[in-house]
């Protein structure tokens, strides 16, 4: 990318929310983003990563599933956290999850488009980013699901695109 | 200027001035340990806490500058208590050996627990049995009875930086210690005993020779060893404080009886052997300053000090040429004592036990130093004690020091000139050195031969000299810290190929030179440092001769026994040489 | 085969004790009742930290939030939010009239919304499990380095310095000295070289707010100590980070190498002519290095102890120049005090500590973790809600709020609203954040021997108050939980500890006795029976506990015998047996092993 000035900085700013807006993070649909701070990880989260990985693309979904990391939201008591974001379902966080509910969050949640029992967290706070207080922009917001307006309508328009 | 009230009273001071100079300045007493006027305040004992108005956040009146409209006050019952648990603290970490400790009664946590009352101690002993430390031969560490005040780093790193001591170790476990954890011998330490100057409690101090000492002149007697002593510069403005006298005040007089009644059998003085340096050092200096052409090194510098002489073998070997090689005043006393003196005076030299009183530590390390401290054919100085050792001694003979009649010190190497007392303080020996080398240089006598400019406690301290014509630059600096600057311009200016900034260097190592050593009296203040110099100036302002090559006994010594200022026979007993020494020995 | 709707129910602690497994039964039985087992998912979750008002079902996609929903609610919510799509109005925690007009109207005034259920608001970590830490496309996306811009572009140094004044941000380190005010006094100091640092020396036992925020959104960091050097004219930064962080160091050293690509470090940034570098300096993990000018000296590479202030870092910080030293959170809090305005941050909080805080909330806790309040919530929520109260149901005792230097706030007091001054008053302090609760199984004793021996371990040894003091009053601590006080310890720990209290140089020795005397002042009476009884009545204490067996409840099965690992247990089969008290090493094994209750301990 290189050095950039002001107006570069905006562009490429722009560009980067309309990929999220899109619901599209790297050409990918279905996001499952695996809490890697360090509670994370000292709780197996490295596993979990590999498993799911592998579950994914044994299950052949490799192309439409972009796995990546984040950092401690905070849920250190359920750590690992998974959260999955895909049409058709709200996102939701998972805690508690070790690399053995790998194969259950990739067959019930990816491939099956169920919820899965008992690992459900809510997410800590609304979004202030993106959120009304800030011109309204569509932002990454809504891939995190957080403030409920925004979540609401992105799975709402996401569900009505997974059900054609 | 600031206005504020200590304890209800008004006061005005400059801005920046702490509460305790506030409240020293109007006589107001705020109890302390680890501050130390020579040092920044380091803030480590917590007792010199008071309280500003209704604040329940207690000041420590060392570092807190005093504000606009502060009302500060020093003392109430809670503050007492405060300071009194402190103090308890403390004394749960130190042993309680007073009566054994080579501070007992001049020992300022002993003072302190003594001011506060302390009767019982509430705290259990929590000793560690550091081991003593004393491979230097001239200064013992023992970090058991260290109370952590930090004086001791401070004064060894910011003061002289030389970095022999830091701090290991911590929370309970931090002690004093060489640094590197070596033996402190084996490291950068260069002796001169301003740690030990400074120590509050007997955590560092001289390495105490009186035992030896007595034991020489328990033999005197029966006519098997002949007690030779000397006196230093220095000694005499400073002595008289272990006795209740002023600082400053001159009992040079009382010394000599003293000596004599402790048994020696000769008492000499070191004047003496200063102005035989300003001959031999001066004779050198001309040499090199009219031979300055065909490249002898210049800048000249001094080495009187045996801190400095260490220090400058340590971390400045490529300076050695530019060393003066005169020994200094206590060796060449040494070496004039065990030839010229036993010859005169029929004395078989291997029974001469020839004794120095120093305001310096180093000294004791000068001593032995290398081959050249045994020009006689045996150790030309046998023991150096420092001026508390001195005290110490007069103290045990039971000696009412104050009240003793003056005496003379003994011919021939007794007698002096001013240029020889003033070998004591900063720019001295310099000024001894321009009085002489004026006559060499320009065949004249001076009319006027005090050199005010080399004078003053100014840490660097520089002037031009004109000798009829011909220019002399000189450097003086004291306090080991401040040589850096000085000799970093000399190599600067030669790295560059320019001439030398100056052609003639004196250097001491302790602030205020000798009368401010590592081995004189407790309580050193900058206070103290100009009444003790102020006393060796007096003494030069009276002086029947003012310089050394006027001195009588001087002239007979050359004409009797040496030849001539640098001889053949001059260099053999009276010159040295000098090595670069690795600063860590393994 | 795609689900309309998903109703999640809370099967936390706090719910499920209101019932929430048989809320869960009803709908899973209503929806099959009612023909939709195919367009209702009924899930089971964890706690959404909302226990005060449980249980909780929420209906997703329409994101309705129900509170205090009872087991013959079900049929309601599937009936109407299922068949008919409308919400079941009378269980909305916000009835749902006028939240939109309110969020509105909040924004209108460049306010914040405040009025979610969720009781976090989060600020410091807005980011922090949300982006990829290693990707500054992901933070940019998110308004990041927005904040820098409009600092470098559209205001002057002193506008920052305005706002965050006019912000009332305060340091998040512990002090609370207002950040504006920091600022200003190094951009007036004089000189040309000066210096910002990031203090992420974290180091109380229990709190890793700033590793989280490190970890999870180095790039708030990093954006806003730029910030800071443009305001104060600094064009050098350290992040003074322990070594023990390698991941956030990594992501650190990630984030830097990223923003120096984009050229949002280093030269010319954005072409706006300011130069800022950042460094990043690893600290050997000294507690003491936390404490600022301990810090810089450490910095420096002197040895990591404390000098006396003033003259302060703002004037005469790192190498002598003029510094400003803020800790994590405070800077992660900087980027959106300057995007959003101080007006949207005052209106966070309360009106002397505005904005949020984060804890760490550990100990005896359901839900730990790290938590963002607004100021001004009250400890109960933290714990109770938030939290989800006290583990195993046992009783609350106290929370440590401050680490080794906070003391302990209890029952009586968690009702207090958090700001600075509330905590200082409750003799504890905000410190940086960490938060330790307890339970009646913890000895106060024991706690303010561990707080204590913390102490001992990282006191750097310059000052005597702190050095001996500590260290005494370990060794009071030590032999009243060993059963050999004596009657004057309680005077003589008060007497140290507020000689330290009073006489230390730093924080770290003037805070050390807190745990210690705050617990007296609140459970003097358990000092007393651990010195007078040699009784620890939350068992803790192990040389004071006493495990016996009642001859009238044992039958001689003989299980604890088999069991003690010092075979400290002896009896004839079918005779009750007894234990050798001075070979027992109170391990409680026997206590474990019997079935018939008849091993006691006292």
């Amino acid at each position: 990318m290189g050095k950039m000035t002001l107006t570069q900085l905006r562009k490429h700013r722009e560009q980067k929310q309309d990929d999220v807006a899109r619901g599209k993070v790297e050409g990918k649909a279905i996001q499952v983003i695996i809490g890697m701070g360090t509670c994370g990880i000292a709780a197996g989260a490295r596993k979990t990563y590999d498993e799911i990985l592998r579950h994914v693309e044994e299950h052949g979904l490799a192309s439409q599933v972009l796995i990546r990391q984040t950092g401690c939201m905070g849920l250190c008591t359920v750590e690992p956290t998974v959260e999955v974001v895909m049409p058709g379902l709200p996102s939701v966080i998972y805690g508690k999850m070790t690399a053995d509910s790998a194969k259950d969050l990739v067959l019930k949640h990816l491939v099956g488009k169920r919820l899965l029992n008992n690992h459900i967290f809510d997410r800590p706070a609304v979004d202030i980013i993106g959120a009304a207080s800030h011109g309204g922009a569509a932002s990454v917001g809504a891939t995190s699901n957080s403030g409920a307006a925004s979540v609401g309508a992105t799975s709402n328009s996401a569900a009505a695109k997974g059900n054609d | 200027m600031v206005k504020a009230k200590i304890n209800s009273q008004e006061v005005e001071v400059a801005e920046g001035t702490t509460i305790l100079e506030a409240a020293e300045k109007f006589h107001v007493k705020i109890p302390k340990l680890c501050h130390n006027d020579d040092l920044e305040p380091w803030a480590a004992c917590g007792i010199c806490v008071v309280k500003n108005g209704k604040s329940p956040k207690l000041l420590r009146a060392c570092c807190t500058p005093l504000e606009e409209g502060m009302n500060i006050i020093t003392t109430d019952a809670e503050l007492v208590q405060t300071r009194k648990t402190v103090i308890e603290l403390i004394l749960s970490t130190h042993p309680d050996d007073c009566l054994a400790c080579p501070r007992n009664q001049e020992c300022e946590l002993q003072r302190l627990a003594a001011e506060f009352g302390i009767r019982d101690q509430p705290f259990p002993k929590r000793l560690r049995n550091l081991p003593v430390d004393d491979s230097t031969g001239a200064i013992v560490l023992n970090p058991e009875k260290c109370i952590r005040c930090g004086r001791c780093v401070k004064v060894c790193q910011e003061m002289q930086d030389v970095w022999a001591i830091e701090f290991l170790g911590r929370g309970e476990k931090t002690r004093i210690a060489p640094a590197g954890d070596v033996k402190l011998g084996e490291g950068p330490c260069i002796r001169c005993g301003q740690c030990a100057a400074h120590c509050p409690v007997g955590a560092i101090y001289e390495n105490d020779q009186t035992t030896e000492v007595w034991e020489a002149l328990m033999k005197t007697g029966e006519g098997e060893r002949t007690c030779v002593v000397q006196i230093a510069p220095a000694v005499r403005v400073a002595l008289g404080e272990a006795f209740g006298l002023k600082p400053g005040t001159n009992v040079t007089k009382k010394i000599y009886a003293a000596l004599r009644r402790l048994g020696f059998d000769m008492v000499f003085d070191t004047n003496f052997a200063a102005d035989l340096t300003i001959m031999e050092e001066g004779t050198e200096f001309v040499r090199r300053f009219t031979a300055a052409g065909v490249g002898a090194p210049l800048p000249l510098i001094t080495t009187c000090c045996p801190a400095w002489v260490d220090y400058l073998e340590k971390y400045w070997p490529d300076m050695i040429p530019n060393f003066s090689t005169a020994k200094s005043p206590q060796q060449m006393m040494g070496a004039m004592i065990k030839t010229y003196w036993a010859a005169q005076a029929k004395v078989d030299p291997a029974k001469i036990f020839s004794v120095a009183i120093m305001p310096c530590t180093a000294k004791k390390f000068e001593n032995s130093r290398n081959e050249t401290m045994y020009s006689s054919g045996h150790k030309d100085v046998d023991i150096t004690l420092t001026t508390r050792e001195l005290a110490r001694m007069i103290k045990q003979a039971g000696i009412d020091l104050v009240n003793l009649p003056d005496e003379n010190a003994d011919s021939p190497m007794g007698p002096y000139t001013g240029a020889g007392v003033i070998f004591g303080a900063t720019g001295g020996v310099m000024e001894a050195a321009l009085r002489t080398a004026y006559t060499l240089v320009t065949g004249e006598e001076l009319k006027e031969v005090a050199f005010t400019s080399v004078r003053s406690m100014t840490g660097i301290k520089e002037a031009q000299i004109n000798m009829k014509g011909t220019i002399i630059r000189v450097a003086v600096a004291h306090q080991m810290g401040n040589i850096e600057t000085v000799l970093r311009q000399v190599v600067e200016a030669r790295a560059a190929g320019k001439e030398t900034p100056w052609h003639f260097i004196e250097v001491m190592a302790c602030r205020g030179g000798c009368i401010g050593g590592g081995g004189q009296p407790y309580g050193c203040t900058d206070e103290v440092r100009k009444l003790r110099i102020r006393g060796i100036y007096d003494e030069d302002d009276v002086s029947t001769y003012r310089c050394s090559h006027h001195n009588p006994y001087i002239k007979k010594i050359y004409t009797e026994f040496l030849e001539k200022p640098g001889s053949h026979k001059a260099h053999g007993l009276l010159h040295t040489h000098y090595v670069a020494r690795p600063i860590y020995m393994k | 085969m795609a689900y309309k709707n998903f109703i999640l129910v809370c099967g936390g602690t706090g719910c499920e004790s209101c019932r929430s497994e048989e809320i869960y039964k009803n709908l899973m039985m209503e929806a099959e009742i009612q023909g939709l087992k195919e367009e209702v998912q009924v899930v089971r979750t964890g706690c959404f930290g909302f226990c005060e008002k449980g249980p909780i079902v929420k209906v997703l996609p329409q994101e309705s939030f129900y509170v205090e929903v009872k087991p013959e609610d079900a049929r309601e919510i599937i009936a109407e939010q299922v068949v008919k799509g409308r919400e079941v109005k009378r269980l909305l925690y916000d009835k749902g009239d006028g939240a939109a007009a309110a969020a509105a109207a909040a924004a209108a005034e460049g306010k914040a919304d405040l009025r979610s259920y969720q009781k976090q608001y989060r600020i410091v970590l807005r980011n922090c499990g949300v982006i990829d830490p290693e990707n500054i496309d992901e933070y940019i996306a998110r308004e990041g380095y927005e904040a820098l811009e409009k600092a470098l572009f559209e205001m002057k140094s002193a506008d920052v310095i305005a706002e965050l004044k006019a912000s009332g941000l305060r340091g998040r380190g512990g002090a609370g000295f207002p950040t504006g005010m920091k600022w200003e006094f190094t951009r007036a100091a004089p000189g040309t070289v000066k210096y910002v640092i990031c203090n992420a020396d974290e180091g109380d036992p229990g709190a890793y707010m700033d590793r989280a925020t490190i970890e999870g959104d180095p790039h708030s960091v990093i954006e806003a100590m730029a910030i800071c050097g443009y305001t104060v004219g600094a064009t050098k930064g350290y992040v003074y980070i322990r070594a023990e962080y390698p991941l956030a160091i990594e992501r650190l050293r990630i984030a830097i190498r990223q923003a120096e690509e984009y050229g949002l470090l280093g030269k010319d940034i954005l072409g706006s002519g300011v130069d800022f570098d950042l460094e990043i300096r690893l600290g050997a993990g000294a507690f003491v290095c936390g404490e600022e000018t301990a810090l810089m000296r450490s910095l420096e590479g002197n040895r990591g102890m404390p000098v006396p202030k003033p003259p302060f870092p703002a004037t005469s910080g790192l190498w002598k120049k003029p510094t400003v030293i803020n800790n994590v959170e405070t800077f992660a809090n900087v980027p959106m005090v300057i995007l959003r305005g101080s007006k949207w941050f005052t209106s966070i909080g309360t009106e002397k500590s505005p904005g949020t805080k984060v804890f760490a909330l550990t100990g005896k806790i359901n839900n730990s973790g790290l938590v963002e309040v607004p100021m001004g919530t009250t400890l109960r929520e933290i714990i109770f809600d938030i939290g989800g109260g006290i583990r195993n149901n046992r009783k609350f005792k106290g929370v440590q709020t401050g680490g080794p230097s906070g003391g302990i706030i209890v029952e009586k007091d968690l009702d207090a609203p958090i700001s600075y001054e509330s905590l200082t008053a409750l003799g504890s302090m905000m410190g940086s954040g960490g938060m330790i609760v307890m339970d009646e199984d913890d000895c106060v004793v024991d706690v303010s021997k561990f707080y204590m021996e913390f102490c001992v371990d990282e006191s750097c040894g310059k000052c005597a108050p702190c050095r001996i003091g500590t260290n005494q009053m370990h060794s009071i601590l030590d032999r009243m939980t060993k059963g050999s006080g004596e009657p004057s310890d309680l005077a003589k720990l008060e007497k140290i500890g507020q000689a330290m209290t009073k006489a230390s140089l730093c924080m770290l020795g003037g805070s050390a006795a807190n745990p210690t005397l705050s617990t007296i002042r609140h459970f003097r009476e358990e000092y007393e029976e651990h010195i007078r009884d040699h009784k620890c009545r939350a068992g803790s204490c192990k040389t004071l506990l006493r495990f016996s067996i009642i001859p009238e409840k044992c039958i001689g099965c003989g299980l604890c015998a088999k069991r003690c690992p010092v075979q400290c247990i002896a009896g004839e089969k079918k005779v009750a047996h007894v234990i050798d008290q001075a070979k027992c090493i109170k391990c409680g094994e026997c206590q474990k092993s019997c079935k018939f209750g008849a091993v006691v301990k006292s």
